[in-house]
């Protein structure tokens, strides 16, 4: 009991002292942070409560309160409507991405033949990430005259690329006595490998060094003691990839609702750089940012509980 | 030890591990032709001939090869100083995100203090924030460019810093790059991983938690490290955001695609046609130094790091 008083108080002291070692290590992004970003969130912010007439040497402001939040909420014909559907769309796919991802990296981990070849082609959604293939094949003709993967591109269709029809298969699971969502979950899952493939990319690619972090000789050791590989995969891959699973659940949280090509960011982008309208625009983006901000708390805070970490607090 | 050895060899050869075997590779193989698929058409497109593309009978495979298209990318979209000038901004500031988030990474994992969970939440925030939000505000920082309005207190007024490359280098070594959040926090993650007894032990023989972070930790987080490097460095090759926004003048691959396709339609009047070739061409130049440079670093993704010195 003493002795664990003693360790106690040592502690504290060494927390304060430490504390001060941990402000030298975040310091880079507090000074950038202050220095910086406050400033530009706080501009975009003031752009959204104003009313902006771009001219030709710079820019002039007109504050109008929450108009353009008004307008976003109430006037706007599509913006609630389509962040509503959104955000059910992503709810569905976000645990499918997190599964999907965890497989494929730990398959890519495994000793095989041509292994770098598929750990690189498993980073091309990375590359692809960024928009610039996206931004390419907008306006391109060729691929419309070759008559060519539009189907699995777009993640429309599969049944037009390939020949493979969905509905036989979904017609064998109802008669299978599979509860009617269940099997549009998974149907909707097939007819979209496309895009849960493209936005696995970063977890796979997260999700594999934190492989390279777990000690083959705990796996070593579990399967000395007999444990066979689905049983070390929940007792030791799981837990100790824990930490890592988080980040890549909230993540893909945040991918899926800010990427360019999600239909609220398009209507964000539209909104401003051809309609014009920055302040509406500014003000989407913060009702939308604090609506993504809500579903990220809910979501970390159900996560937290189950990760482990390999240290006492 | 021979005896062991045969029963290794039995146990790879076993029928389970054999159908193991081949449904992962069948699986792997399925699953990159749904990823490589856009771009097969881009690659064969690329090697084609005019006539080939006004050929409806030619498919996939083009019956006069040519390389008149790379060519032209390579010449009217200056793909070389493109080049260059990406693989140094590139380098550049994916050296320092690296660094810098690894940094801040450990400094919110390991120490306790006031404040950190808020500076925490905001990492995090400045990935939720788009890009496309700041976009005015952000340009308008760096035109203009003073804090709190002390240069223009001090009469220096204030600085223009686009059209260098000081605004992407400032943002790489504050951790405020594109999706610099994502990496602190991967790398917090990480280091919340490490046991705390390896930090104790190094404090305890004296040695500050700065050379600690130096001497162990860092080499420990190495694998994460090279993902980390990865990623930003591609993030930033193939960026359009930040490029268009603070430095036209310097040409950077990204940029090449606009240039070509413009040059394409201006001077080769086949129509949409040969634009699109173009383009398709240029991208695939801009995504394949790309994965050549992943196929040579993923080498340093394999297991067998021993994480540390106490087992878990």
């Amino acid at each position: 009991m003493k002795k664990l008083k003693k360790k106690k108080l040592s502690e504290g002291a060494l927390e304060r002292k430490n504390g001060l070692y941990g402000w030298f290590f975040i310091s880079p992004f507090v000074v950038g942070f202050v220095l910086v970003f406050i400033s530009i969130i706080a501009d975009s912010f003031w752009f959204s409560l104003n009313d902006i007439k771009m001219g030709t040497g710079g820019y002039d402001l007109n504050f109008v309160g929450l108009e353009s939040y008004k307008y976003a909420l109430f006037t706007h014909a599509t913006f609630i409507r389509d962040t509503v559907s959104l955000i059910g769309n992503l709810l569905l796919q976000s645990p499918a991405i997190i599964i999907f991802s965890l497989f494929v990296a730990v398959i890519l981990n495994q000793k095989m033949p041509a292994r770098g070849i598929f750990r690189a082609i498993f980073f091309l959604p990375v590359i692809m990430a960024t928009g610039i293939v996206l931004k390419a094949d907008m306006s391109n003709a060729m691929l419309e005259s070759m008559g060519s993967t539009a189907g699995i591109e777009t993640g429309a269709s599969t049944t037009a690329a390939g020949g493979f029809d969905i509905s036989n298969i979904k017609i064998m699971l109802e008669e299978m006595y599979i509860p009617t969502e269940v099997v549009d979950y998974i149907v909707n899952l097939v007819n979209n490998i496309y895009s849960v493939v493209n936005y696995s990319g970063v977890q796979i690619i997260l999700f594999l060094s934190g492989l390279q972090g777990i000690s083959p000789a705990v796996y070593e050791s579990a399967r000395v003691e007999g444990a066979n590989g689905w049983e070390s995969f929940w007792k030791i891959t799981v837990p100790l990839l824990s930490p890592i699973i988080l980040v890549n659940i909230i993540y893909t949280v945040i991918d899926g609702f800010t990427r360019s090509d999600n239909p609220i960011m398009a209507l964000i982008d539209d909104v401003a750089f051809n309609k014009m309208n920055y302040s509406a625009s500014s003000a989407m983006a913060w009702l939308y940012l604090g609506m993504v901000m809500v579903i990220l708390g809910v979501v970390a805070f159900i996560c937290y509980r189950f990760t482990f970490y390999q240290e006492r607090d | 030890m021979k005896k062991m050895n045969k029963g290794k060899l039995a146990a790879k050869f076993s029928a389970s591990n054999i159908i193991w075997v081949l449904f992962r590779f069948i699986l792997l193989l399925g699953l990159s032709y749904v990823i490589i698929s856009p771009f097969l058409q881009k690659i064969s497109a690329m090697f084609m001939s005019l006539s080939d593309l006004q050929n409806p009978t030619v498919w996939m495979v083009p019956l006069n090869p040519t390389f008149d298209n790379i060519m032209r990318v390579i010449e009217y979209g200056e793909y070389l100083p493109a080049f260059f000038n990406s693989a140094l901004i590139s380098t550049i500031c994916a050296v320092l995100q690296t660094f810098t988030c690894c940094m801040v990474g450990y400094g919110f994992a390991k120490f306790k203090f006031k404040g950190r969970t808020f500076f925490f939440l905001m990492a995090v925030l400045t990935i939720i924030i788009p890009p496309q939000t700041l976009y005015l505000s952000m340009y308008m920082k760096f035109r203009y460019f003073d804090i709190f309005g002390l240069f223009e207190l001090f009469g220096i007024g204030n600085i223009k810093l686009v059209e260098t490359i000081l605004p992407s280098t400032i943002l790489s070594a504050t951790a405020l790059g594109l999706k610099n959040g994502l990496y602190i926090f991967v790398m917090r993650q990480f280091f919340k991983g490490v046991p705390h007894e390896l930090n104790e032990a190094a404090w305890v023989d004296g040695c500050n938690p700065i050379r600690a972070f130096f001497s162990i930790m860092m080499p420990l987080a190495k694998s994460m490290l090279v993902s980390i490097f990865l990623l930003s460095f591609a993030w930033q090759w193939t960026d359009t955001f930040y490029s268009g926004l603070f430095n036209r003048s310097m040409v950077v691959l990204p940029m090449i695609l606009n240039k070509v396709t413009r040059i394409a339609t201006e001077a080769i009047t086949t129509g949409t046609m040969m634009s699109s070739v173009m383009q398709n061409t240029a991208v695939i130049m801009i995504i394949a130094p790309l994965f050549v440079f992943y196929l040579v670093f993923q080498r340093k993704l394999i297991q067998g790091i021993e994480r540390s010195g106490i087992v878990g």
